[in-house]
């Protein structure tokens, strides 16, 4: 993605082409959508907050510094939006505990025992308490960078790394079995 | 258990938007953009109207609680006038009808909120 880009767009936008703003979802589109993915694990809502962001993006725009980097500047509007949003509407979890383990993984069914494994993960993940369930989120979407994912959160990196150090713990305590099954290919 | 078995499984989690995800944002966009701004509060209106209400209130409670100082006996401590003057100056200002006005009104907020939380 282009800073750029994103500059000019931006500047366009702010004297009052506002077509100019369909560059900036187009380049956004999918991480802004992912990141609420990986929040309320439903597609259908995961692009209803996606487009709320961008409509908080448009009405902040000239808030925008431009010596910030805008990346960080819309993840952080977007991730805070999706945390207050499922505050007011949790997503449909199962608590930790309840959570089963899928059965032992076998090689004639590999393509089934990834995708439970993904789902259990995933639930495993909605269930935690939810100040260590965005720890982990953001940690993961941003590509294990510890200071972006921190400025995105509005947390410290060691706070950031606090919680996302609980929050693996709980998710090793819940998931040993899962967790220590090799891969089919790994085998 | 295996970081790297978790870090691959925490880490594989994408979507990719639907075909009219742009469009319906630059249709929101461009709804937004065509809104009127909102209407800023009048302060130039409703500063010497304030400021007269002020001083209403404040020559209510002098001359009201000149009265009730003058009624009070010379040996009542003073948190016993201050506070006949205070009660006498909110009843006489309306200040339980406004008390019953406000408690209305929270009380159909909280029961509208109750009523579009059960509809979620």
């Amino acid at each position: 993605m282009s800073a750029s880009e994103d500059q000019a767009d931006i500047e366009k936008v702010l004297s009052g082409d506002v077509s100019a703003f369909e560059g900036i979802v187009r380049r956004w589109q999918r991480p802004l959508i992912n990141l609420a993915y990986r929040f309320c694990h439903d597609r259908g809502r995961a692009e209803e907050m996606a487009q709320e962001a961008f409509l908080r993006v448009f009405r902040k725009l000239h808030l925008w510094r431009k010596d910030a980097v805008f990346s960080s500047w819309l993840f952080s509007l977007a991730t805070n939006l999706y945390r207050s949003e499922l505050r007011r509407i949790p997503a449909r979890a199962v608590p930790l505990e309840d959570i089963p383990e899928p059965s032992a993984p076998s090689h004639s069914q590999s393509g089934l025992e990834d995708e439970e494994r993904e789902r259990v993960v995933r639930q495993a993940v909605s269930a935690l308490p939810a100040k260590y369930r965005d720890a982990v989120t953001a940690y993961y979407f941003h590509g294990k960078d510890i200071s972006t994912a921190a400025h995105s959160l509005g947390l410290s990196e060691g706070t950031l790394k606090s919680r996302l150090f609980r929050g693996r713990e709980m998710l090793r305590t819940r998931l040993p079995r899962l967790i220590s099954q090799p891969y089919p290919e790994e085998a | 258990m295996k970081d790297d078995q978790l870090e691959r499984l925490l880490a594989d989690d994408e979507i990719m938007p639907s075909a009219g995800f742009t469009a319906s944002v630059m249709d929101a966009v461009r709804r937004e953009a065509a809104a009127p701004p909102p209407i800023a509060f009048p302060w130039k209106r409703a500063l010497p109207g304030m400021a007269v209400a002020g001083l209403t209130l404040a020559l209510i409670v002098f001359v009201v609680g000149g009265q009730v100082v003058r009624g009070t006996p010379a040996q009542a401590p003073v948190w016993v006038s201050v506070s006949a003057l205070l009660q006498e100056a909110f009843v006489n200002s309306g200040g339980l009808w406004a008390i019953a006005a406000l408690v209305v009104s929270f009380l159909c907020i909280r029961l509208s909120m109750t009523f579009s939380m059960r509809r979620l």
